[in-house]
């Protein structure tokens, strides 16, 4: 019998919240695109979390909302619905001097194009230390650590020249160290590989792999590449402005002792209990319009709804 | 470690790198303070000419300031022994003291003219036309222009006189031919009041006019006939009918006219004269309206009166002068010149606010379009530091800077060098026009704020895209918004007239007119376009023809030149067709004034015999010469005598053989036609219009045939081209003619009415105006280039030809270029039926009418293909831009 203690007790206990303790949230993530009179729903309810400290992967086809999710999770871009926060920034409401504060701070930006991320007028040094000078740290310190950064992802060498004399993993590599400049929390790259031969491509992963591991940013790449997400933890793929499926891999040490590397597949369940299943599965079985499912001891299993094992009797014959 | 800080090299960079469109900028602002500086002064200076040919031209006919006296005595030797003249300087000087400071110089050096009324002359061997005496007039001028020559004798000695000695005159030689005088001979010249004294005078000398002729002496000359010779006339009615007597008038010195007043003054009045010539040179157009109302002070009754007052019925002293009771009285004759001038100068004044602010407005425009052009393709840089965490106020910052570099010193330079323009061909006293200050003070504020205003417009988030049917809203509201202004305005500067305008300025509701009116242009224009466009496109379609369907299908999207190219363009050419059509319909009306002349030249004055009339006839270029005589015909009983114009029938037949007038007046059979002036057209009225003077046609006037053997008083002369100085040669000397001729006339209307300035501004304007728009169509054009690049590039790996790409970017253009060209014409000629009473052009023609707007359809075509013309150069440049590769990498949109 509960009492009216335990009511107060339970009213008082905070509301757990869609992925508190995650570092990265998303939840039912809207963004709808007005151009000549159409709409178009970029990002139709996307739901994702990501932990502090890791290092995501986000796949998906083309037009699949990867960049208008990375330009909003940036504060460059403002959702139509949702609700997105960052390192315990809310995305939704915030103000315009916080907006200001979250990009100096909390979040360093990627693009795809080489010539999108530098400004062509100054050298890589002068690169780095703009967005310091923006957050306040200027002199010979802003100096140094800038010239530490370069150095930390590969690019020391290049630090007085202009973008139009660097090779396109060079530039990206600066990219990176601009990104990190003010020492974000999060570095969002969206295809930071995408215009670069296979071996300038790993420099730049590299790079942000360095970034993760000596500073522990939180890294959230867009990545055409399967070689780029074969190297991740953790691979997002959307579908259609939805997260669709996951992928983790990890090691797995079987009894007798060797390792091995899995791959475990995973799709996300929303708050009202939907999933969606992963196209190639839609398709092999040919799922349509309705499907049977059954709930086992400790998982779920689909059919068809023509297929299937012997269809128990339903619920309200036998009674 | 590196100099300054990072943001500055930033900045200083991006300065470097936006180098030429910032330097586009300082270009078009030091223009614009150019302009806004020295214009109104420029115009000015031209207004103050102007004003200088009319106040001289009616100074010449002996207008100015002057002051009568209805004298009795004068106290010519008051002022001491020696030099009588100088007595009437005290009190010249004393009539200008309540005058302001600066206005005494503007009234010159006056003239004293005093006249005895005519007396009866006799002495032992003067000449008398059957029995009856001459009458002769004594008269002190103290200046005769073109000067005298004595011939014998000397002039009557300047000087003070003994008391009762005799006065001492001097005759002109045609004088003295005509009556018979004598040096030494002594006259006695009686009132002819009885039981009155005469005077006595003696003849001290002859004279010679040096000069009758020239423009500054033919007014004196003609405003004293007596002098030069005896004229006959009709004298007083005696034994029942009135005798011809010969009137002549001699000079006397300042004291003899001192010494004569009192027997004079018992025949009559003793006109003094005191002529204010006004100074031409000192006067500014500026100061026109103030001295005007100065002259009109004076002239008041109230003003300081000069005068002692006297007790009643006695007369008054005025300086040296007795003056009869309420004798004085001052006329300022030059007034009506001074407030015809202000009236047309503030005429003038209303359409040069007019150019003016569509200048400005296209100028502004230009300017516009440069710092959106620097703004937006520096899009991507924009974004990029936004991203890197910049603020928006720290981005508006910099572009503060990099606008207050450009925009300040081209301030500085564009008025330095206005002031060393004005500076250069400067001399006192100018007028310098309405002051630039608010002016400069709008270009340098646009200039200043356009940077970083768009700035921060292109840094808003635009992540919250309006709906369409907002927008569409928003649309129709900034329409309407327009065109409620636009007929609030016009509807208010209908009612309001050009009364409460400021003699010369620039007038904020005029100059809000024509740049409304161009808004509504353009926003009527973004309306048609697509619809023309779509019509096109079907139009090509059908034709199957590859590059014009792209072009068209591509310039749907939007209109090549945007807003603001298509305002510029309406503005400038509503501009320039209302300027041509002000100028034409000025020089238009004067043209109409000088076709008001009889013919292409007219001489008036006496003794045209016809040996006179075959030496005229044969000057060069002459063709007809057509004798008119003005005569009263007596009217019966009580009636008034009617006015009468004989007319040479039969040189009118050979000038023109299918005159209605002359055809009238031969009688054609039916007795000797007098033709009643009810009876003529205007046409018939040309010939004679001289002659009626200022008579209306409705005024009953009589045409009949000039007798055979009497001499013509005018003149008509056909023959154009004919020159005044030769037909001036071709007269006698001894008498004085006016001459008019069309040619002159026109001149003479041009330079003393305010034409010059009027077309100083209307074509500065329009020169400055069309290389503004070119500017600003060219920038428009940059603006687009991009997404156009783009396309063609795309259409060029399909196979497109290059020079395809340019033919497309004109067919393209070539829709809103009509359309634009359209609605500028349309709203140019609409322009003064718009403006209402606002827009007076009767004081600057100087017509007796409000002028009729002259719509030169020709030339207003012309304009309207001047500015697709535009349009195509404009495409031209930006394709020449485009083909240099380094040049369109300067310009070039970064592309995402
Ligand atoms: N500014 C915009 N205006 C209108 N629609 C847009 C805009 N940006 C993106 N879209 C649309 O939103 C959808 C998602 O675009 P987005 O750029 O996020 O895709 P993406 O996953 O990054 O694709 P890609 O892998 O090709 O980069 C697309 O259908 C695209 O057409
Ligand atoms: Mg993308």
């Amino acid at each position: 019998m509960t009492t009216l203690d335990d009511l107060e007790a339970h009213a008082a206990r905070p509301r757990e919240r869609f992925g508190a303790e995650a570092h990265i949230v998303c939840d039912n993530l809207v963004r709808i695109y007005q151009a000549d009179g159409v709409q178009v729903q970029a990002l139709q309810g996307l739901d994702l979390l990501v932990d502090k400290g890791d290092l995501v992967a986000l796949v998906g086809a083309s037009g699949s909302g990867k960049s208008t999710l990375l330009n909003i999770l940036a504060g460059l871009d403002t959702p139509t619905a949702g609700a997105a926060s960052v390192a315990g920034c809310d995305l939704l409401t915030m103000k315009a001097r916080d907006r200001l504060r979250y990009r100096r701070e909390v979040a360093g930006f990627v693009w795809q194009q080489t010539g999108r991320n530098l400004f062509s007028h100054l050298d890589a040094l002068d690169n780095v230390m703009l967005p310091m000078s923006y957050a306040g740290t200027r002199g010979a310190a802003a100096e140094r650590r800038a010239g530490e950064l370069l150095e930390l992802l590969g690019v020391g060498h290049v630090l007085d020249r202009h973008p139009g004399m660097l090779s396109g993993g060079e530039q990206q590599r600066v990219a990176i160290a601009v990104a990190l400049a003010n020492t974000p929390d999060v570095l969002f790259a969206d295809e930071p590989t995408g215009e670069l031969d296979s071996v300038s491509a790993q420099q730049v992963f590299e790079a942000l792999r360095t970034a993760n591991r000596e500073l522990g940013v939180t890294v959230l790449v867009v990545t055409h590449d399967a070689a780029v997400a074969g190297q991740v933890r953790r691979t997002v793929a959307i579908r259609d402005g939805r997260t669709s499926s996951e992928t983790v891999r990890g090691i797995s040490v079987a009894g007798d002792g060797s390792e091995r590397q899995i791959a475990e597949e995973y799709v996300m369940l929303d708050r009202a209990g939907r999933l969606q299943l992963p196209g190639e599965y839609v398709q092999r079985l040919a799922l349509r319009d309705r499907v049977r499912v059954a709930l086992d001891e400790d998982h779920v299993s689909v059919w068809p709804a023509a297929a299937g094992p012997a269809s128990r009797p339903a619920p309200d014959t036998e009674s | 470690m590196r100099i300054a800080g990072v943001r500055v090299r930033t900045a200083l960079r991006e300065f470097r790198a936006d180098g030429a469109l910032l330097a586009c900028m300082a270009v078009l602002i030091g223009v614009s303070a150019l302009m806004v500086s020295a214009g109104p002064a420029l115009a000015a200076r031209l207004d103050d000419r102007a004003l200088r040919r009319s106040v001289a031209a009616a100074s010449e006919q002996g207008l100015g300031a002057s002051v009568t006296l209805d004298t009795l005595g004068i106290d010519a030797g008051g002022a001491g022994a020696g030099a009588p003249a100088h007595a009437f300087d005290g009190f010249t000087s004393q009539l200008l003291a309540p005058l302001p400071g600066w206005a005494r110089p503007m009234l010159g050096v006056p003239s004293i003219d005093i006249a005895t009324p005519f007396m009866l002359a006799a002495a032992p061997g003067l000449a008398t036309v059957g029995g009856v005496a001459p009458e002769v007039r004594v008269e002190y001028a103290d200046q005769v222009p073109g000067g005298l020559r004595y011939v014998a004798g000397t002039a009557p000695p300047v000087g003070a006189l003994a008391p009762n000695a005799v006065v001492p005159i001097a005759a002109s030689t045609a004088t003295r031919d005509v009556l018979h005088l004598t040096v030494g001979e002594t006259v006695a010249l009686s009132p002819g009041t009885p039981g009155a004294t005469p005077a006595t005078a003696r003849v001290v000398g002859f004279f010679q006019p040096i000069d009758t002729t020239s423009p500054a002496t033919a007014a004196f000359w003609h405003a004293h006939p007596w002098l030069r010779a005896p004229v006959p006339g009709q004298g007083p009615v005696r034994d029942g009918f009135s005798p011809l007597i010969q009137r002549a008038t001699v000079l006397t010195s300042a004291a003899g006219l001192a010494a004569i007043t009192p027997a004079a003054s018992a025949a009559g009045s003793v006109g003094t004269t005191i002529t204010f010539p006004l100074a031409p040179g000192k006067m500014t157009a500026d100061s026109a309206a103030d001295l005007s109302a100065e002259l009109g002070r004076m002239t008041d009754p109230a003003f300081d009166n000069p005068c002692t007052p006297a007790s009643y019925g006695m007369p008054e002293q005025c300086g040296p002068f007795t003056v009869a009771r309420g004798g004085l009285a001052i006329a300022a004759d030059m007034k009506p010149t001074l407030d015809r001038f202000v009236t047309a100068r503030a005429e003038v004044w209303v359409v040069d606010s007019f150019s003016l602010a569509s200048l400005a407005t296209v100028a502004l425009i230009t300017l516009f379009s440069a710092a959106r052009l620097t703004v937006g393709r520096r899009e991507r840089d924009l974004v990029l530091h936004r991203a890197r965490g910049a603020s928006v106020r720290g981005l508006m910052a910099v572009r503060a800077v990099h606008g207050a570099v450009v925009t300040v010193p081209a301030l500085v330079v564009g008025w330095i060098t206005a002031r060393l323009w004005l500076l250069f061909g400067s001399h006192d006293p100018q007028s310098s026009g309405p002051g630039p200050g608010w002016l400069l003070a709008a270009i340098g504020v646009a200039g200043l704020v356009l940077l970083p205003g768009l700035t921060w417009a292109g840094s808003r988030s635009r992540s919250v895209a309006a709906a369409p049917a907002v927008v569409r809203r928003r649309r129709l509201a900034v329409e309407a918004g327009v065109g409620i202004l636009a007929v609030a305005a016009v509807v208010s500067l209908h009612s309001r007239g050009i009364s409460g305008l400021p003699a010369a300025g620039i007038d904020p509701q005029i100059s809000l007119v024509p740049v409304l009116l161009g808004a509504v242009g353009a926003v009527v224009l973004l309306r048609v376009h697509p619809v023309v466009l779509g019509g096109s496109l079907r139009w090509a379609r059908r034709r199957r023809s590859a590059v014009p369907v792209l072009a068209f299908a591509q310039a749907r999207r939007g209109p090549g030149l945007g807003a603001a190219g298509l305002l510029v363009l309406v503005l400038t050419l509503a501009g320039l067709v209302f300027g041509g059509l002000v100028t034409r319909t000025v020089t238009g009306a004067h043209v109409d004034a000088a076709n008001e002349v009889s013919g292409d030249a007219v001489v008036q004055g006496r003794g045209l015999n016809p040996a006179v009339r075959a030496e005229v006839g044969a000057v060069a270029g002459v063709q007809h010469v057509i004798g008119e005589e003005a005569l009263w015909t007596p009217g019966g009983g009580t009636t008034p005598p009617v006015k009468t114009i004989a007319v040479d029938v039969k040189a009118l037949m050979a000038s023109d053989p299918t005159s209605r007038l002359a055809h009238l007046l031969a009688g054609d059979g039916v007795g000797a036609g007098t033709v009643p002036g009810t009876a003529l057209s205007a046409s018939d009225l040309r010939v004679v219009s001289t002659e009626l003077g200022g008579l209306s046609p409705a005024d009953p006037f009589l045409v009949v045939p000039l007798a055979a053997g009497s001499d013509p008083d005018t003149l008509v002369i056909d023959g154009p081209g004919v020159s005044e100085s030769e037909l001036r040669a071709a007269l006698p000397a001894n008498i004085t003619y006016q001459i008019q001729t069309r040619g002159t006339l026109t001149d003479d209307l041009d330079t003393s009415t305010l034409t010059a300035s009027l077309d100083l501004v209307a074509n500065a304007c329009a020169a400055l105006a069309s290389a503004f728009a070119l500017a600003a169509l060219v920038l428009e054009l940059l603006a687009g280039a991009r997404s156009r690049g783009e396309a063609v590039s795309f259409l060029r790996t399909m196979g497109l030809r290059s020079r395809s790409a340019t033919s497309m970017l004109i067919v393209q253009l070539l829709p809103p270029a009509f359309l634009a060209a359209l609605a500028g014409a349309g709203l140019g000629v609409l322009i003064p039926r718009l403006l209402g009473s606002a827009l007076k052009l009767r004081a600057v023609t100087g017509g007796a009418a409000e002028p009729v707007i002259r719509v030169d359809f020709a030339t207003t075509a012309a304009l309207g293909g001047g500015v697709v013309a535009l349009v195509l150069l404009a495409a031209l440049i930006d394709s020449g831009l485009a083909r240099h590769r380094r040049l369109g990498a300067v310009l070039r949109f970064d592309s995402r």
